[in-house]
């Protein structure tokens, strides 16, 4: 049974159904190549769009964005925004993100530290105007 | 009220057309259709633009216009998908034009994750290979970038991605039949082909020394 000479269309169809082998996992190139009619002298040519095939689909994997942002652009669109700040900040290039937590971090360090001076300097301010610690002075100094 | 009632609680079971013409009064209904293809938008941008920020940046804007235009949408007998894609193709395009980033784009973070399992050495060969065959994609002309994004990621059959690029099921089999050759006469141009192949030998070779 004399095969016909290996035309275009018939390589694009014997490609074309490579392929959706490969994405299936069930290639079986021996085969396909012998239901084509595809021979060795054929085969250099072939083999070579063959192995991209495969490096293609090595380099091409379903990929998935993150859940975050697909529950936030979906409030977004609907309307239901919730935490909205918190949404849009997630949205932020990271860097900027970093940049907005060490600068909340740092504003939030001085004020509790600013608090926490005021709050000591307004204790040793009571306690030297409270009147015992006036006696006590006052009877320091005449002793 | 009822039929109101009954339309939110079967949002998810509605064939594509009705949805698309309660979306255009109803943004519950735009936002179940923006659930059926946020992913899929996601991706076909991923692989356009190489990085996650800009590819989530720019779906949020496919599907911001997909919303504010969806009462001009006619139904031709295009699958939805199609529009939005092309609303995504116009939209990577002006980012390329805006960025100037036709050339190299690096991958980010996610193919190194997607290998587990393999040695350090082994991930950075995959990595280059990954890069170098993305690089030589993303040279391609837009239609034939496109079509190795419908097969290769969404799988889509010959006729299905006739459908969305408006041609027929035999010319797409050209078309891949064409892109395949340019690939590889682009990568041998570069010396890539001979560098590739010796990657997956080696790689191979230790595989097959491993077990």
């Amino acid at each position: 049974m004399g095969q016909t000479p290996l035309n275009e269309v018939r390589l694009q169809n014997f490609l074309s159904d490579y392929t959706d082998a490969v994405l299936k996992d069930s290639s079986d190139p021996a085969l396909l190549l012998q239901k084509y009619g595809i021979g060795a002298e054929d085969a250099p040519e072939i083999n070579e769009l063959m192995k991209i095939v495969a490096r293609i689909r090595a380099a091409m994997p379903h990929v998935s964005p993150s859940d975050a942002f697909v529950a936030a652009l979906y409030s977004q669109l609907t309307g239901e925004e919730t935490l909205t700040l918190l949404n849009r900040m997630r949205q932020l290039p990271r860097h900027v993100r970093w940049a907005a937590g060490l600068t909340l971090t740092a504003g939030m360090v001085w004020f509790v530290a600013r608090a926490r001076r005021e709050y000591f300097a307004g204790q040793t301010q009571r306690y030297a105007d409270s009147p015992n610690t006036q006696e006590s002075l006052a009877s320091t100094a005449t002793a | 009220m009822g039929n109101e009632m009954s339309t939110y609680q079967n949002y998810s079971t509605l064939e594509e057309n009705e949805l698309v013409e309660l979306a255009k009064s109803d943004k519950q209904a735009f936002g179940e259709l923006y659930q059926r293809y946020v992913k899929r938008i996601y991706n076909y941008i991923y692989y356009r633009t190489g990085n996650h920020h800009d590819s989530e940046d720019l779906t949020a804007r496919v599907f911001m216009r997909a919303m504010a235009h969806i009462a001009d949408y006619d139904n031709r007998g295009v699958p939805f998908s199609a529009w939005l894609y092309r609303i995504a193709h116009n939209l990577v395009a002006n980012w390329h034009r805006d960025n100037n980033r036709h050339k190299i784009i690096p991958l980010d973070d996610f193919m190194v994750s997607k290998s587990p399992g393999e040695n350090p050495e082994a991930m950075a060969e995959h990595i280059e290979e990954s890069e170098q065959l993305l690089a030589s994609i993303r040279r391609l002309p837009d239609d034939r970038q496109q079509l190795l994004f419908f097969k290769f990621v969404e799988h889509l059959s010959n006729a299905d991605i006739g459908q969305l690029m408006n041609r027929t099921e035999g010319a797409i089999k050209s078309l891949y039949f064409r892109t395949l050759t340019a690939l590889h006469e682009d990568l041998s141009s570069r010396g890539l082909g001979d560098r590739l192949h010796f990657l997956n030998m080696k790689r191979n070779k230790k595989q097959a020394n491993d077990s």
